[in-house]
Order: C-alpha cells, then sequence, then structure tokens
C-alpha cells in the first residue's frame, strides 16, 4: 500500500509532540552537557572561561574517575553472573512445577518491585560493623569471629554491594520465565527420552535454549550499570577511600559541591555516556535481524530436524 | 469507509501540545520580568504590601531545622503583619546545588541562605547588594554585630551581599558526663585523659563505644585532620590564602596526629568507617558513646530542654575542644561566620525580605535561635538566658565553646570540593598501609590538578 505524501504529513503531526518533546529534553539536554563539557563554570552558569579538552584530559587522567568505571563494569559482571546462574536455575526449578513455585517467584520478585534505595539503605544499616543486626546477630549466636566490617573493608565492602544483586534477580527471572515459555516442549521430551539427567538438561538444552533472555539480561545489565547510583551511595558512599566508588557516585560527588566545576562534571558524563552509547551500538548489532534465517529462536530452527529424528 | 483525517484539529492539537510544553518549561514567576541588574533591583518600588494586601516571602535555607524555625517564623509574622514566610529547609548538600541553580533560572525567592566558602562568589552577581536597603531598615547596624563577622562576610564577595546570623566552629568534642561518671574519670583535658577513658571503657568490657565519629563521610575526615593541624598553626589559612603546600611538614605532622588517634584505639576505625553523619549522631545521643566529635552547631545538645524533646537519652552532655595530640600543641578549633543571608536581585519584594533578615540577623529572631544554641550568634553583648543551662557542666561547656569560637585558630572557610577528596585520601590512610607522608603528598598532588582551586 502506497501512503501519500498528505498521509505522511499527517502522521508526522501525530508524532510531533513527542519529536519536540524528544528535542527539548533529550537533545538539548546533549547538547548542553557537551557545551558546558568545554567550559571552566559553577552551577550559576556564569563567567564561564572556556578550556577546550581541558575538562577530558583532567578526567582521563583521574585514576579515581576511571577506577568507577572499571568498578561500573566489574559490578555489572557480578551482577550478569549472579542473573545467569542463580536467577537461570531459579527460574528452571519453579518452572517445573513444584509446590508453592508462585509463592516463592512472588517473593523473589517483590525486591525488584521495591526502591532501590530503600533497600540500599536497610543494608546499609544492617551492615555497620557495631550497631548493625548482622554483627549483633552472630554475636548473638556466638558466631564472633563472622562479624566483619563489611562496609569499611575495601574487599567486604565491595562484596556487599555486590551482594545486593542477588536480591534484585526478580526481573533476570522475569526474562528467564517469558523466554520458557517459547520454549517447544518437544525438545525437552526429546532430551529426556535420551537419557539426559537434570545437569545436562539444564546446560546443555535449557542453557542454549534461552540464549535470546541471556543476551537481554547481558545488555540491559551492563547498560544499567551506567545510570546505577542508589546502591553504591547509600549502601557506602563510595568509600572506604572511594574503593567503591563507582561513575554516577563520582559525577555526583563533583557536582554537589558548592564552587564546583560543572563543566568538569559535563565531561566526565559525557566520556560516561559515549561507553554507554558503545554498549547501544553492541546491542544492535546483537540484536540485528539475521536475514533468510527467518529470525526468532534458535529452537524454532532446530524443531524440524528434532522432529525429524524422531 | 476511510474517514478522512481532519488536518485542522490535529494541528490545533498539536500547537496545544506545545503550548502546554513551553508553559511547563517556564519560570514559576512567568518569565515575563524583564532582567536587572542587581543595582537597579534594589532602587526599584517593592510590591509592599498594602494594609490590605499580604506578600509571601519566600525563604530557602539549610540551617538550623524547619521546626527551630518555627516559633521563629511565627513570630515574625505576628510583629509584622501583612508579611507571610514560606520556609523551606534543604539538607545540607541538596542545598548547595538547587539554590544556586534556582537563582540562576530567576527562581521566584526572595530570601536566600548562603553558606560561606565557594558559594558566595558562586552566587554573588544574583544577589542584591544589603548596604543600602540595610542603612534605610537599621541604620546602626554596624553597632548590633561584631566588626569582624563583617569584615569576614565582605571578603567572601564584591561588598556586602549577605548578612551572617552567626559563626560555626569545628570541630569540638561532646561527651556523656553519665559514661565518664559511671567510669570515675574526669572530662579529658589532655590527650593521656582522652586515652585513659578509652582504656578504661575497653577494660571494663563496656558496650559503649569511646567515640563517635562519622568515618564514612570523607568530609568529616577532613574536618578532624584540620582541627588538629589548628592545635600547631594556622596553617589552613596559609593554605586557603596565601597558596602554602599541603605536602610539607606541618601537614603531614597533622596528618600523623589523626592516625595516632586511631593506632591508639582511642577513636576504632572498625566502628567509625562504617558510621555516617547521623548514624554517629544517634550513636551518642542513644547514650552508646562517651564522645561525638562534630562542629559547634550541634551545642545544642547542651540544652537539657533540646534534649528532652528529641529523645536524646543522655543525662548531661558537656562540650571540651580535642586535646592536643603534639605535647606542644594548643586545643583550639577553626571558625567562621556562616549561616549567611541574602536578597536575590529578582526578589520582588526587597524591604519586606531585608524586614526579615534584620529579624533574623540583628532582632528577636536572633536572638530566639541562638537561645537553641543551634549556632553562636554575631550580634554583641547577647548572653543565653542562664535558666536554660540547667547544669554546671552546661554551664562551663557554654563558656568553652564561646572562647573557642572568639580565638580560632584559623578560618574555617572550606573549600568543600577538595574537603570530600582530601577526606578520602585520609580514609585510605586508615585503611591500607600508606604512610602520613604519602597520604599528604597524594592530597597535595590531587590539589595540584586544578579541580578544586582556593577561590
Amino acid at each position: 500500500m502506497k501512503i501519500s505524501g498528505r498521509e505522511h504529513v499527517v502522521g508526522f503531526m501525530f508524532i510531533a509532540p513527542l519529536l519536540i518533546l524528544f528535542a527539548v529534553f533529550l537533545v538539548y539536554g546533549f547538547y548542553f552537557i557537551v557545551h558546558a563539557s568545554f567550559y571552566d563554570q559553577t552551577l550559576s552558569f556564569r563567567d564561564a572561561t572556556f578550556v577546550g579538552w581541558d575538562n577530558y584530559a583532567t578526567a582521563l587522567s583521574d585514576n579515581r574517575f576511571l577506577r568507577s568505571i572499571v568498578n561500573n563494569l566489574a559490578y555489572s559482571a557480578a551482577a550478569i553472573l549472579i542473573s545467569l546462574s542463580v536467577g537461570f536455575l531459579l527460574s528452571v526449578v519453579l518452572n517445573m512445577g513444584i509446590r508453592g513455585s508462585k509463592l516463592l517467584g512472588s517473593l523473589f520478585f517483590i525486591p525488584s518491585f521495591m526502591p532501590l534505595a530503600l533497600i540500599a539503605m536497610v543494608f546499609s544499616i544492617m551492615l555497620e560493623f557495631r550497631f548493625g543486626t548482622l554483627n549483633q546477630l552472630l554475636h548473638g549466636i556466638g558466631l564472633d569471629f563472622l562479624a566483619q566490617r563489611w562496609l569499611s573493608d575495601p574487599t567486604l565492602a565491595y562484596m556487599s554491594v555486590i551482594s545486593i544483586s542477588v536480591f534484585l534477580i526478580g526481573l533476570p527471572m522475569m526474562y528467564y520465565n517469558a523466554d520458557m515459555t517459547t520454549i517447544n516442549t518437544g525438545i525437552l521430551e526429546a532430551a529426556v527420552i535420551d537419557g539426559a539427567g537434570l545437569g545436562r538438561m539444564l546446560w546443555n538444552v535449557m542453557f542454549p535454549l534461552l540464549k535470546n533472555a541471556h543476551k537481554t539480561i547481558i545488555l540491559s545489565t551492563l547498560l544499567g550499570s551506567f545510570r546505577e547510583f542508589e546502591r553504591v551511595f547509600l549502601l557506602t558512599q563510595g568509600g572506604p577511600a572511594g574503593t567503591t566508588e563507582n561513575s554516577s557516585v563520582y559525577i555526583y560527588s563533583f557536582a554537589r559541591s558548592a564552587g564546583a566545576n560543572i563543566g568538569y562534571v559535563c565531561a566526565a558524563s559525557v566520556i560516561v555516556l559515549l561507553i554507554a552509547l558503545g554498549i547501544s551500538v553492541i546491542q544492535l548489532i546483537a540484536y540485528r535481524p539475521r536475514t533468510g534465517k527467518g529470525g526468532g529462536h534458535e529452537f524454532r530452527s532446530r524443531k524440524p530436524q528434532a522432529e525429524e529424528n524422531h | 469507509m476511510k474517514k478522512p483525517v481532519n488536518k485542522t484539529y490535529s494541528l490545533l492539537s498539536t500547537l496545544l501540545v506545545f503550548a502546554m510544553t513551553l508553559v511547563a518549561c517556564g519560570t514559576s514567576n512567568g518569565g515575563d520580568k524583564p532582567e536587572a541588574s542587581a543595582s537597579a533591583e534594589s532602587d526599584k518600588p517593592s510590591a509592599t504590601a498594602s494594609s490590605e494586601e499580604t506578600v509571601t516571602l519566600k525563604f530557602w535555607t539549610w540551617h538550623p531545622s524547619a521546626d527551630l524555625y518555627k516559633p521563629v517564623i511565627e513570630k515574625f509574622e505576628e510583629t509584622h503583619p501583612g508579611i507571610k514566610v514560606e520556609l523551606t529547609v534543604m539538607e545540607s548538600k541538596d542545598f548547595q546545588t538547587k539554590m544556586p541553580l534556582a537563582l540562576s533560572t530567576q527562581e521566584n525567592l526572595d530570601v536566600v541562605g548562603v553558606q560561606t566558602g565557594a558559594m558566595p562568589k558562586q552566587i554573588q552577581a544574583d544577589l542584591l547588594p544589603l548596604e543600602e536597603l540595610l542603612s534605610e531598615a537599621r541604620p546602626d547596624w554596624q553597632s548590633v554585630i561584631s566588626e569582624n563577622s563583617v569584615a569576614q562576610a565582605k571578603s567572601q564577595a564584591d561588598n556586602l551581599k549577605f548578612l551572617p546570623m552567626a559563626s560555626v566552629g569545628s570541630m569540638v568534642m561532646y561527651y556523656n558526663k553519665d559514661i565518664l561518671d559511671e567510669l570515675g574519670l574526669p572530662a579529658p583535658q589532655t590527650y593521656v585523659e582522652w586515652k585513659t577513658v578509652s582504656d578504661k571503657l575497653h577494660k571494663t568490657k563496656s558496650d559503649k563505644l569511646s567515640v563517635a565519629v562519622g568515618g564514612k563521610d570523607a568530609w568529616i575526615m577532613d574536618e578532624l585532620v584540620w582541627t588538629i593541624a589548628g592545635q600547631q598553626s594556622d596553617l589552613f589559612n596559609q593554605w586557603r590564602y596565601n597558596g602554602k603546600k599541603l605536602d610539607g611538614p606541618e601537614f603531614t605532622q597533622a596528618v600523623a596526629g589523626f592516625q595516632k588517634i586511631f593506632d591508639d584505639g582511642i577513636i576504632s576505625k572498625d566502628d567509625v568507617l562504617d558510621m555516617d553523619y547521623t548514624s554517629s549522631r544517634t550513636a551518642f545521643t542513644s547514650g552508646q558513646a562517651a564522645f561525638f566529635i562534630q562542629g559547634t552547631w550541634e551545642a545544642n545538645l547542651l540544652l537539657e530542654s533540646f534534649r528532652k524533646s528529641n529523645q536524646v537519652d543522655v543525662g548531661d552532655v558537656g562540650v571540651l575542644p580535642i586535646p592536643a595530640i603534639e605535647a606542644n600543641g594548643k586545643p583550639s578549633i577553626r571558625s567562621f561566620i556562616d549561616l549567611g543571608i541574602a536578597i536575590p536581585a529578582h526578589s520582588t519584594h526587597p524591604k519586606e525580605a531585608m524586614q526579615l533578615i534584620d529579624f533574623l540577623v540583628f532582632g528577636e529572631g536572633n536572638d530566639m535561635l541562638a537561645s537553641t544554641f543551634a549556632f553562636s550568634t554575631n550580634k554583641t553583648g547577647f548572653a543565653p538566658d542562664a535558666s536554660l543551662l540547667t547544669t554546671p557542666t552546661a554551664q562551663q561547656s557554654y563558656k568553652i565553646v564561646s572562647d573557642l569560637l572568639s580565638f580560632p585558630t584559623a578560618d574555617r572557610n572550606n573549600n568543600s570540593p577538595f574537603s570530600d577528596v582530601a577526606g578520602q585520601q585520609l580514609q585510605k590512610l586508615l585503611i591500607s598501609s600508606q604512610t602520613p607522608e604519602e597520604t599528604a603528598k597524594s592530597i597535595e598532588q590531587e590539589f595540584q590538578t586544578g579541580k578544586y582551586p582556593n577561590e
């Protein structure tokens, strides 16, 4: 069906409000950050001095900034690992139809509904060395040797930040659940008939079949890590000594002090944005429809073969 | 049948959405007021309240708390009929970002708090010069507050752009008299006495913490090391105003002194490095700690009435300077004017705003707030109601705080962005094998990056 020129105009008019909002809040916002990144200026945006690439050079030579980006990647790597292991296993087990699976599924999903700031605050109070409930519980049951400096020892603080990912597996589980509904049960039945045990079923059959869910989890977690703020800020404030700081906390800590150079904050933001854009490009390539294969789940292309074998 | 799309309706709905977007993005004061320079604004006739008309002043600040301001604002409204005050008290760091942005976007504000340090220079173009309005409202104003506080205010910005409500200093040490009495020990005047209290707490296997301090907040660690530096010299002023380097022997000694307090077990790094300001304060106010290190803005803990109304579980609280770490040191603090108060250049009610400032800086409002001990006023001749200080400890402590604020070693004119970063290096000193020399060098090296100029 050919669309007339007039219909094109009408179509554009329908999406014009969204385009205007997009231009005002996103394009202009991006322009503003890039423009400001070449100036030395405060939050009052007066008396700005053009400094060229200086802010970028300063950011890229700051080990603290570079470490914060590495921390982003480390946190997302840990979150991916937890999602792809614990999240995957729990999803499969709960999908086996065991008694109370719906209730358990809801319990695992509840933390994903809760504000992350609230979870981080609760953990922050629980994990305090002296007055935290975790250490008090350990002392109470005679396990004093297990009471640790969860938030002030650099390694343990790192682990504490990561451990919150365990409570956020609800979303990955949802991706797995959605993807599992598309699996042809014939494949699973065939595997059982062929004598596959539980381990082989999980690792050699289910895990490859849920490839699309893995991709979604990996890329959304990676991109999300560059937006993540509350978990680190409210749990450790990036400490001790900046060891757990991620890029959001780094940028925020600069922006929130009176007299801070907002141009520098913008330059650091642009660098982070470019890294996130790079990851988005990877995402686009990974999701590019493959012409000639019909797209869709890999098991679908295998389905005829599986049926042929039986 | 295909229904034709009405082009006119589509166009109108698009324009409507566009117009709504523009309205939503407009300034809250309508955006129709022409920009004017600060001086021109001061000359314009105020939209003064007539006898029937009530003027509402929008006032943003960060300290003291809204609870403490409430009776003060009520008193102002009672004594100034026709003027209402809409007060917003924000958390300090939020205030540092929101208020300058609000001024630069011409938010409809009439009175704003001003933090000393980097803020006055940052926002001075958006503030009215006050001298003319002041001479109209209170011709004798210079005789009401200390000369030094006016000089400090003028040094912070070109012309007099704000008036300081008070001076504050840091860090001091609040002590729980009940715990010291239980231990049979006096309030420590020297480092050795301080250590004795800590050692005895450990020996008695008390569940009480020796010192509560917000080690998780990097700026608190920075304040602590500058207080220790102040026991020897005015190094802070030399660094802040004269370009003295921080990798020299004086600052290194201060860092070593800071480390010594932790190494000697007076402050337990295990206990405090995951405590922030709030949790350290809670540890003290719930009777769980013998000492609490913070600024003089917490001096309202001395008041029995405040303790009772705020569920502070300590019978008697006193204040001391942090004992000198080195034998030749002198216990002292840094202090500076604070709680500045100013009129934005775009205020539509500058004269009424000046009346509020007059009330809060020179008038009854200042007396009321000073009587809560939330700050130490710059008003000359102010003496708190003696009945407020109900114990000998409180009476003695009030005098100690007043003396410390009157004779500081250096200015507490902080470089806030750098304070957070320097504090991180001090945390690193405590959790790694980094030496005081290396710490001082790292701090100086970070300062030299130029990200935190001493302006």
